[in-house]
């Protein structure tokens, strides 16, 4: 009673892809659009993304289930759907500490993803009117060492952000999402068959796909695992809380697969529309995040209808970073208004305002305090970074699968999954008891030693 | 298996051929990509004949008809005409008029009076395979126009 209750002042999710496209939004990022294909075309190619799709299998889609029928069961945020999953198999309430981490991950992501999703945001700007007089790193230099600039689109980005969240779960994400991430897959489509007909194709399909088993060592495989855990926003409270939305008719398996694999697709796609230009232009594919704002430009700079490729581009990554952003905005909010502290406006308005205010300190770590460090050797930014990414996510997704895995009592997870082939049951079962907490435990313990 | 999944399993088993000769060219690349793409234009050019021939086993007292028997015959002729365009070396407008004439014939077949009465799982599947031959052609021609890899640079 109390859940339906709770369900009623968040809203759900209409129709079953609305869910779909939201996780995808939330899974689709940044780091997928320049982390995955550079980590692809350098550690085996083909044999890469074979090993990357095997921990997929293992290690994110059974925590992105357990994260999903956790949220479901409660209907709730984060924070209380693990106190109410925990409670209902008589375990210590002291789990919902799992979803307050993810809740505090999210902000500290937030507030430097918006720094860097207001860079992109400016980058449509430049690459419509960049004539290529001033060279792409200069370019950089220029946005990256104004604290004012940087704050403005910072700030824009938040705002845009806020606004969506606080318009509530069907008005503004659920309507928010069923623009973008059409709008993400049509430019993502777009810049492929632009890539395919002016780019070096052909050496970026064997880049990315060709596979080189000389090129795998233990490091690939932890890449893999990494880039598996982290791609699909797991950990963070992101896909608990949507999946509180999802409506009871809708299967978890099959969802998660799809949003698995759009996730993949997406990456994929990516590669194959960044590297045929990158290739084309001799310029380097091992730059990460200065692969878009430096070499990318570079490129539009050279190419013909620049101006106009260039900007479809820096609005797909635009739009990839808002669709996981009120992901991570989304977890707070629900929890305080759920819990009656504030409206979901004024929840949206106040954990926003917190998270500009962090971000701030994210910009400044550009420009004048590139020499501050908060953690040592680690300026403002890494330092939200190094907590988030690297602590709070890895210990979130392995309490995750602990807890579902090890406490969580098992009609509870039959009453969510539903009608599912036992032996397919019996192997999640599997992934997520032993696997999954040991393959992150590993993620975690690699990034320290 | 009821007579709509007979068809669409055999219209996926014959669309494999398309998208396996669109791929193959930027995965090899040179002469086999070439190679490829030729072969690719001249199993469009039997299907499409082979399209052209079924309007002439359509029900002969539906409306329009004996317009339908010539639009047929125009349809056979476009497919051996692309193998003549193959001989001279034509293969981007043999491409082209792939791309027109597979799509073009899902749009003469869906006017046709008796379309109408098809069972809905064929007619999504109609329109599938023909979104899906059309890529495949359209795939190619990236290739053949692509200046990286077009085999006559």
């Amino acid at each position: 009673m109390e859940i339906q209750k709770q369900l009623k002042s968040h809203g759900a999710w209409i129709g079953k892809w609305t869910f779909i496209l939201a996780a995808t939004g939330s899974a689709v990022g940044l780091g997928n659009i320049w982390g995955f294909p550079y980590k692809a075309g350098t550690n085996g190619g083909g044999a890469f993304v074979l090993i990357y799709l095997g921990c997929i299998l293992i290690i994110g889609l059974p925590i992105m289930i357990s994260e999903i029928i956790i949220g479901r069961k409660a209907g709730n945020s984060p924070i209380n759907a693990m106190k109410n999953a925990a409670l209902e198999s008589k375990s210590s309430s002291a789990w919902q500490i799992v979803g307050w981490s993810g809740i505090f991950a999210g902000i500290l992501i937030l507030s430097f993803y918006s720094v860097i999703a207001g860079i992109c945001l400016n980058y449509i700007f430049i690459a419509a009117s960049s004539s290529g007089a001033v060279s792409s790193p200069d370019q950089f230099s220029s946005v990256i060492s104004s604290p004012v600039n940087l704050i403005f689109w910072h700030t824009l980005f938040i705002v845009m952000t806020a606004l969506i969240v606080s318009a509530g779960i069907k008005d503004g994400i659920g309507r928010m999402v069923k623009i973008l991430m059409p709008m993400l897959g049509f430019l993502m489509i777009f810049m492929v068959v632009y890539s395919m007909i002016n780019g070096d194709f052909t050496k970026a399909i064997s880049f990315l796909f060709a596979p080189d088993f000389s090129n795998v060592t233990s490091d690939t495989l932890l890449q893999a695992m990494g880039q598996a855990f982290f791609s699909l926003s797991l950990g963070m409270g992101s896909i608990m809380a949507y999946g509180a939305y999802m409506p009871k008719d809708q299967q978890v398996v099959s969802s998660s697969f799809t949003v698995a694999s759009l996730d993949t697709l997406i990456a994929m796609l990516a590669g194959l529309a960044i590297f045929p230009i990158i290739f084309a232009f001799n310029l380097e594919p091992n730059s990460g995040p200065g692969l878009v704002f430096v070499s990318m430009l570079s490129a539009f700079n050279q190419m013909q209808f620049g101006q106009f490729i260039g900007p479809l581009f820096f609005i797909l990554l635009s739009v990839a970073a808002l669709s996981s952003s009120i992901s991570l905005l989304e977890p707070g909010v629900a929890y305080l208004s759920e819990e009656g502290i504030l409206s979901r406006k004024r929840s949206a308005q106040i954990i926003s305002f917190f998270i500009w205010i962090l971000g701030i300190g994210s910009a400044l770590s550009f420009n004048v305090w590139s020499d501050v460090d908060i953690i040592p050797d680690k300026n403002f930014l890494d330092s939200m970074d190094f907590i988030a990414n690297q602590i709070l996510l890895p210990l979130g997704g392995m309490l995750i699968a602990i807890f579902v895995g090890w406490f969580m009592k098992e009609s509870l997870i039959r009453d969510e999954i539903g009608q599912t082939n036992n032996a397919l049951y019996l192997m999640w079962r599997f992934f997520v008891k032993f696997i999954a907490p040991l393959c992150v435990g590993y993620i975690f313990y690699r990034q320290f030693f | 298996m009821n007579i709509n999944t007979i068809k669409s399993t055999y219209g996926y088993l014959g669309f494999t051929p398309f998208a396996l000769l669109s791929i193959i060219p930027w995965i090899t690349g040179g002469h086999i990509g070439q190679t490829a793409i030729i072969f690719q234009i001249a199993y469009g050019s039997i299907i499409l004949t082979f399209l052209g021939g079924i309007s002439w086993g359509w029900r002969d007292d539906q409306p329009q008809q004996k317009k339908n028997l010539s639009i047929g015959i125009l349809y056979s002729l476009v497919g051996c005409s692309m193998l003549i365009l193959i001989y001279f070396n034509l293969i981007l407008l043999a491409l082209l008029i792939s791309v027109i004439s597979f799509q073009s014939f899902y749009y003469f077949e869906k006017s046709t009076h008796d379309f109408k009465y098809k069972h809905e799982d064929y007619k999504k599947f109609r329109r599938m395979l023909s979104l899906l031959v059309a890529i495949s052609f359209l795939i190619s021609m990236a290739y053949w126009i692509n200046p990286y890899s077009n085999p006559l640079n």
